[in-house]
């Protein structure tokens, strides 16, 4: 088996095992459905010194899919793209081509090459590969603030802050907010809407971004503002018809 | 293309060969199809993208002059009434395609020169509605061309 990975890179960070490697993505009219198309030369370096040699290329194409695209979601074709040969006699062959899920959900073009004759190799192939998936949406799974203070406790290094469920702040004071995906955000991302019952006071911007491939966003709060009492506020993310809603505490100043 | 005995060789023997492969005769491997809902160009709201490896096993068996023929590979993709290619996109009188097509398998079976090409490519419908890549091929010396990759991207009017 030849194992090829398109995000595979040399230590200079240049792919070193697919050049080439394009994807495109075009949104369908459904907006769920995507066609994928998958172009590039995978560096197979199959070689033979004289009887026939026979392998299968994997190429993982560095997307994941929640399912393997059935017929007629699917068409691949593969090429020769560099042969060398120092005796006359040879073959060279790419053949069968079909595609595959690999454990962890990335696609995977799987091609048949065969190599025969002294000082023969098959050093590189092409392929496209069309695919149509069907995107599902992520879910809005949380919304989560922070009083952004390092954590972390006496002789310990300051880590992240902690965001949770609800948030004690005083007046003044910057805060966070972190909305959480089920799954990564398809291309190009998405937008989570957000909203407070109470702006002059623990105010968020109109929404945040998720970006492409990211699970969750961050947002900052505005400064928290002046009340004389203890003043409970709901912040609310919105994504598709799905809400989650944080707490903020504001207590006044001490006196 | 599970269980298919693909032809093993063969013989070319006119320098203007043409050969028939038939996806639904086991004379191509990998052959799909994917269809895809578009919105244009014109009236276009379909673009097929049709795929695989046709296996001509052209041998030339004799070294010298140089074959050229045409290779013919009928998909089983169908346009049928009502569905419509021709008029769709600026009065279009064939087919709407753009075709690929690219060397899979070559074997050159003795020492010598030799010469393997694909020159020219295009898809049409057939007067039965089938799809039908066109491959222009040439070969010259002691050798065969085995296999001939193809993607045929067309577009067409689906009714309803």
């Amino acid at each position: 088996m030849i194992l090829l990975d398109v995000t595979h890179t040399d230590s200079s960070g240049n792919p070193d095992q697919v050049v080439s490697a394009e994807v495109m993505d075009v949104l369908l009219g459904d907006p769920q459905s995507h066609l994928l198309i998958f172009t590039g030369i995978g560096l197979v370096n199959f070689g033979s010194d004289d009887g026939p040699n026979r392998d299968t290329a994997r190429i993982r194409l560095g997307r994941t899919v929640t399912q393997l695209p059935a017929d007629g979601q699917f068409s691949a074709t593969v090429g020769l793209a560099s042969i060398g040969n120092t005796e006359s006699d040879f073959i060279f062959a790419t053949d069968k081509v079909d595609i595959d899920l690999d454990p962890d959900g990335t696609l995977v073009l799987t091609c048949d090459l065969a190599v025969q004759g002294d000082e023969s190799g098959l050093n590189r192939m092409s392929y496209q590969l069309n695919v149509i998936i069907q995107v599902v949406p992520p879910q809005l799974t949380a919304l989560l603030v922070s009083n952004l203070e390092p954590s972390g406790g006496l002789n310990q290094p300051p880590g992240p802050p902690i965001f949770g469920p609800s948030v004690i702040l005083g007046v003044g004071v910057p805060w966070g907010g972190r909305v959480v995906l089920d799954r990564p955000a398809p291309a190009p991302g998405v937008f989570v809407n957000l909203s407070s019952s109470n702006q002059p006071v623990a105010g968020v911007p109109v929404s945040v971004p998720v970006l492409a491939g990211a699970t969750a966003g961050d947002f900052p709060g505005n400064t928290t503002g002046f009340v004389n009492v203890s003043t409970d506020i709901t912040i609310t993310a919105q994504l598709g018809s799905v809400q989650q809603t944080a707490l903020v505490t504001v207590e006044p100043p001490a006196r | 293309m599970g269980g298919c005995l693909f032809p093993v060789e063969t013989i070319i023997s006119t320098q203007n060969f043409k050969l028939s492969l038939d996806v639904d005769q086991c004379e191509v491997e990998s052959h799909r199809f994917c269809e895809i809902t578009v919105s244009g160009p014109g009236r276009a709201n379909r673009l097929v993208i049709i795929t695989g490896i046709a296996v001509p096993a052209a041998d030339t068996n004799s070294p010298d002059p140089l074959f050229r023929g045409d290779i013919f590979v009928k998909t089983d993709f169908i346009i049928t009434p009502p569905d419509e290619f021709l008029n769709i996109v600026d009065g279009n009188q064939n087919l709407l395609q753009a075709t690929y097509v690219t060397l899979a398998d070559i074997n050159n079976e003795s020492e010598g020169s030799f010469i393997f090409a694909v020159d020219e490519a295009s898809t049409q419908r057939n007067v039965d509605g089938r799809i039908q890549v066109n491959i222009r091929a040439a070969m010259q010396g002691d050798v065969t061309l085995a296999r001939v990759a193809y993607q045929a991207s067309i577009l067409f009017h689906k009714a309803g």
